[in-house]
């Protein structure tokens, strides 16, 4: 990945309020962060899937089973990985995008490297293939609280 | 937990409820995910944004969008995922909500 100035230090757009996030920091959101979505080409149009991940020596690992999403990402390998939290009341959140490459993990040697992270997958089954998106660029942005926002919409039931 | 698979009606009802979504379209090489403001209008989902990525990138374009709510307790929750065509009012049109 290039250095770029927004690497270390945090960056605030004064239009909307902001905050783009040093890449480190993005590191550390992910690292704590349970689900992520992964955004793959399936049959031409982008498709998000969520998905149980770990962050293993700056790259993101999941294991899949055959379907549309690995078809997706082994037809086209460059994907897109997304994470992020939100309070609903505040109207605050963070999102860190990771643009990477996707590729099986394959071989003993790496296969038992990733069996020793630490992933829980919620789902029952197993899964059987490890993929691993290395990243090209990584981008985060925290929305701050604004004096000037107002209360959003309120919806029935919440 | 075991995996259930929700009937369309289900899922537009979790869609309503919902207000953060993440929209898929293709920049590019990438299938670029960003959060966004959703609102139900019948069977479609709306948002704004302004000039820019999304925009661009989405013009005679499938896309994709997703909405989820996830318990970190309990290890559950639900997520919906759609794919569609996105098409855009100018700011004079707009509908107003």
């Amino acid at each position: 990945m290039r250095e770029t100035e927004g690497d270390h230090v945090p960056v605030i757009d004064g239009r909307t309020w902001l905050e783009h996030l040093p890449k480190r920091e993005c590191f550390e959101l992910l690292s704590v962060s349970a689900v992520g979505r992964i955004g793959v080409l399936v049959d031409s149009a982008p498709e998000i899937y969520p998905v149980n991940f770990v962050v293993d020596d700056h790259t993101i690992v999941f294991k899949t089973n055959a379907g549309s999403k690995l078809r997706g990402l082994v037809r086209s390998p460059t994907v897109c990985f997304e994470a992020d939290g939100f309070n609903h009341d505040e109207q605050v959140g963070w999102s860190v995008l990771v643009k990477g490459r996707a590729e099986e993990v394959r071989g003993p040697e790496e296969t038992s490297r990733v069996e020793q992270l630490p992933l829980r997958i919620w789902t029952t089954g197993e899964k059987v293939h490890w993929i691993r998106i290395r990243p090209v660029d990584v981008t985060g942005r925290r929305i701050r609280p604004s004096p000037d926002r107002g209360p959003g919409p309120t919806r029935q039931g919440r | 937990m075991p995996t259930e698979i929700l009937a369309e009606t289900e899922c537009m009802r979790l869609l309503a409820n919902q207000t953060v979504g993440r929209l898929a379209v293709q920049a590019g090489r990438w299938p670029l995910v960003v959060p966004v403001n959703f609102a139900l209008d019948g069977g479609d989902v709306v948002f704004r944004t302004g000039p820019g990525t999304k925009v661009d990138s989405a013009v005679h374009r499938g896309v994709g969008f997703q909405a989820d709510e996830i318990d970190l307790a309990s290890r559950s929750g639900w997520s919906v995922c759609l794919v569609g065509w996105q098409r855009w009012w100018e700011p004079t049109s707009w509908p107003i909500w």
